[in-house]
């Protein structure tokens, strides 16, 4: 729309087509669609959201289960013969029970069943909905924090910088699974009252808001630098001896200049909130049952370790993948947006 | 020449030093000096003497200690940044670093229509319009309003940091170092386009430069500043040929002169010692310690920058004035 007012504009001034240049954005969207690597880590990423997504739509059409419903003294079909899913383990102490293994048949239990019965894969499918909604709105909601944290500090300076950074440095002093583990085992005994506001211990915006704070410092910190050098700039001071009000300084000269800096962080702060994420959900203290994730199947399977690996395998799998990808695509899209970042790397 | 548009008196700016050497730092050491309209006054002196932060002072990008500054009549140099902006319209800047003034992420189209957006001088089209004229004023053709800083040279840079300057149609513009950061050939270049709007517009500059040559080239008036001080200050062609302060002298015979010029041949008088720290100002003249003509008075009275016949210099033992031939004079 714009490039077309754009050609009338000058083409009514009688001047010839105006040779408007491919903006920073599209330079590095081209540079990036002409990765390979990239491509590749965004075709995974895409075909795994799209597959987590359509969770519900396995669950209910093709394995005709419900995974958050224990099954244990269900049958099911393998090869014309009627199998419980859960037999009584005859080999070794003769204790416990043993779930059926992966039948390698997309439409039942595909990857086998749980402790308790339920179909492995159509949880693994659920369990990455939540791994992946968390660990991307709080990668989202982390680096938007942080890119505030960090330029209104770098901006103001003096006592409002002063109080950001000692606030960045209070969460920095803590081990990052520390400072998550005291905080969540604290909100999920007792879920959070903020006055009107109350998330209860099972909601899944306890772990989005606990992962998003606890990482504020990573991106606040350089968003912080790169603001200070950006205020000694001569284009920031031309703004200020044009007139311009602090409002468009931080809108126009500023945010426009951090603004790669925060998107190169979105994708490496979902991989790395992502497996957070699974890391609290492991010990119990992430997501909170019904809810499934990466973390708690992995837990559901570790007590099958040596009879039916592929409950813990299966999700450590998708997180490796997902993870690898986003790390990628990440870096292709830092390379695009920032490509000084790699010469200070090779440096 | 005609009457006073900015007049800067006792101007100091001090920064406070913190850390190890804690205290305060004296960059502008009560300056006092008067513009007239549609002059050209050049400042000179060494890096770190003050002419920059002197420059920022005028212009109000950074606040004044003390003294006032007075633009149009008006003392500006307690204004609030809402109440400078009107101000800011006629008083504008053009800096040093042509790779730095300019936001890379905007394009050229839109840098120079910040100010007009900034101080809401007209609808989009007219906006447009005047960013054509303006681009086409120094050179470029209007459709490179289109395209992004990084795609210029310095030079071209610096004809968009002047285009902007000029967009709100100021009375004074005052150049810090425009020319310092370019190639040699590309300087004559933006001196001849900023003559040629001086004469177009009836401008104002205030052009600071540590070099003497870019100087003479385009100054009515020449300040001479050392350590936050003015020590002289005199018409262009007086203060070159016949200076009457040490440190004038010594910086004018620093001049690379070719083999058969037309003036005099000059003695290269060489200074010692570096540039005192202005944290730690010497007593009495500034200069003295590295003065070939300081005697006790130099190191225990501050000279004041008294004026005779239009010349003004702060020093006790003054260089004899030649007196200008018609000849020179009319060179």
């Amino acid at each position: 729309m714009v490039e077309v007012t754009v050609a009338i504009a000058t083409s009514e001034r009688g001047t010839p087509r105006s040779r408007r240049s491919a903006g920073p954005w599209r330079v590095a969207f081209t540079q990036i669609a002409h990765n390979p690597v990239a491509v590749g880590s965004a075709i995974a990423l895409v075909i795994i959201v799209a597959v987590c997504l359509a969770a519900p739509l396995y669950a209910q059409f093709i394995a005709h289960t419900d995974p958050f419903q224990s099954n244990i003294n269900g049958t099911t079909v393998i090869d014309g013969h009627s199998v419980a899913v859960l037999q009584q383990q005859t080999q070794g102490l003769g204790l416990g029970v043993e779930p059926i293994g992966p039948t390698w048949n997309i439409s039942n239990y595909f990857l086998g069943a749980d402790s308790q019965g339920r179909d492995v894969f159509a949880r693994l499918l659920y369990g990455g909905r939540t791994t992946l909604l968390i660990g991307f709105s709080s990668a989202l909601i982390c680096c938007a924090l942080g890119a505030l944290v960090g330029i209104i500090a770098g901006y103001f300076g003096g006592p409002v910088d002063w109080v950001l950074s000692r606030l960045m440095d209070i969460i920095w002093a803590f081990p990052v699974y520390l400072l998550a583990i005291s905080l969540s085992v604290v909100l999920l005994t007792g879920g959070l009252r903020l006055g009107p506001i109350v998330i209860g211990p099972s909601n899944l915006l306890l772990p989005i808001l606990i992962i998003a704070l606890i990482y504020v410092p990573y991106v606040a910190r350089p968003i912080r630098g790169q603001v200070l050098s950006l205020k000694n700039r001569e284009f920031v001071k031309a703004a200020i001896g044009l007139g311009a009000s602090d409002w468009r300084i931080l809108r126009i000269e500023i945010l426009r200049n951090v603004l790669p800096t925060v998107i190169v962080f979105i994708p490496l702060m979902m991989a790395l909130n992502m497996l957070t994420e699974s890391a609290l959900s492991f010990l119990s203290i992430g997501v909170q049952p019904p809810n499934a994730s990466w973390g708690t199947i992995i837990n559901d399977g570790l007590d099958l370790l040596y009879t039916r690996p592929a409950v813990a395998i299966a999700p450590g799998i998708m997180l490796v993948i997902t993870a690898v990808a986003l790390n990628l695509l990440g870096d292709a899209v830092r390379d695009a947006l920032d490509p000084k970042a790699k010469l200070r790397g090779a440096a | 020449m005609s009457e006073t548009i900015l007049r800067a008196d006792d101007v100091v700016k001090q920064f406070a030093l913190r850390g190890r050497h804690r205290g305060t730092i004296k960059a502008v050491d009560g300056v006092s000096l008067e513009v007239k309209a549609g002059e050209t006054l050049g400042i000179v002196g060494e890096s770190g003497c003050g002419k920059s932060t002197f420059g920022q002072c005028l212009t109000r990008l950074v606040d004044v200690t003390s003294g006032t500054i007075q633009f149009e009549g008006t003392d500006i140099s307690k204004l609030s940044r809402r109440q400078l902006r009107p101000v800011r319209s006629r008083l504008q800047m053009v800096f040093q670093d042509p790779y730095s003034s300019l936001n890379p992420r905007m394009r050229v189209g839109d840098i120079v229509a910040e100010p007009m957006r900034i101080h809401k001088t007209g609808d989009r089209r007219a906006i447009q319009a005047r960013v054509a004229d303006l681009l086409e004023r120094v050179g470029f053709d209007a459709s490179m309003a289109g395209r992004f800083p990084h795609e210029f040279s310095g030079g071209q840079r610096q004809r968009i940091g002047i285009a902007r300057a000029l967009a709100l149609n100021p009375s004074v513009l005052v150049a810090d170092e425009p020319v310092s950061a370019l190639d040699v050939s590309v300087q004559a270049q933006v001196l001849n386009l900023l003559a040629d709007l001086q004469d177009e517009f009836g401008l104002t500059y205030v052009f600071i430069a540590h070099d003497l040559g870019v100087v003479e080239h385009v100054s009515d008036r020449v300040a001479v500043m050392y350590l936050g001080e003015i020590v002289e200050l005199a018409d262009a062609e007086e203060l070159y040929a016949s200076p009457a302060h040490h440190y004038t002298a010594a910086l004018l015979s620093a001049i690379p002169q070719l083999d058969g010029e037309a003036e005099p041949e000059r003695e290269r008088i060489v200074l010692t010692g570096d540039v005192p720290s202005p944290a730690n100002k010497p007593s009495g003249c500034p200069f003295h310690p590295r003065c070939p003509a300081a005697t006790e008075i130099c190191r225990t009275e501050h000279p004041v920058l008294h004026e005779e016949g239009g010349r003004a210099v702060a020093c006790h033992h003054p260089l004899p004035l030649r007196v200008l031939s018609s000849a020179e004079r009319g060179a």
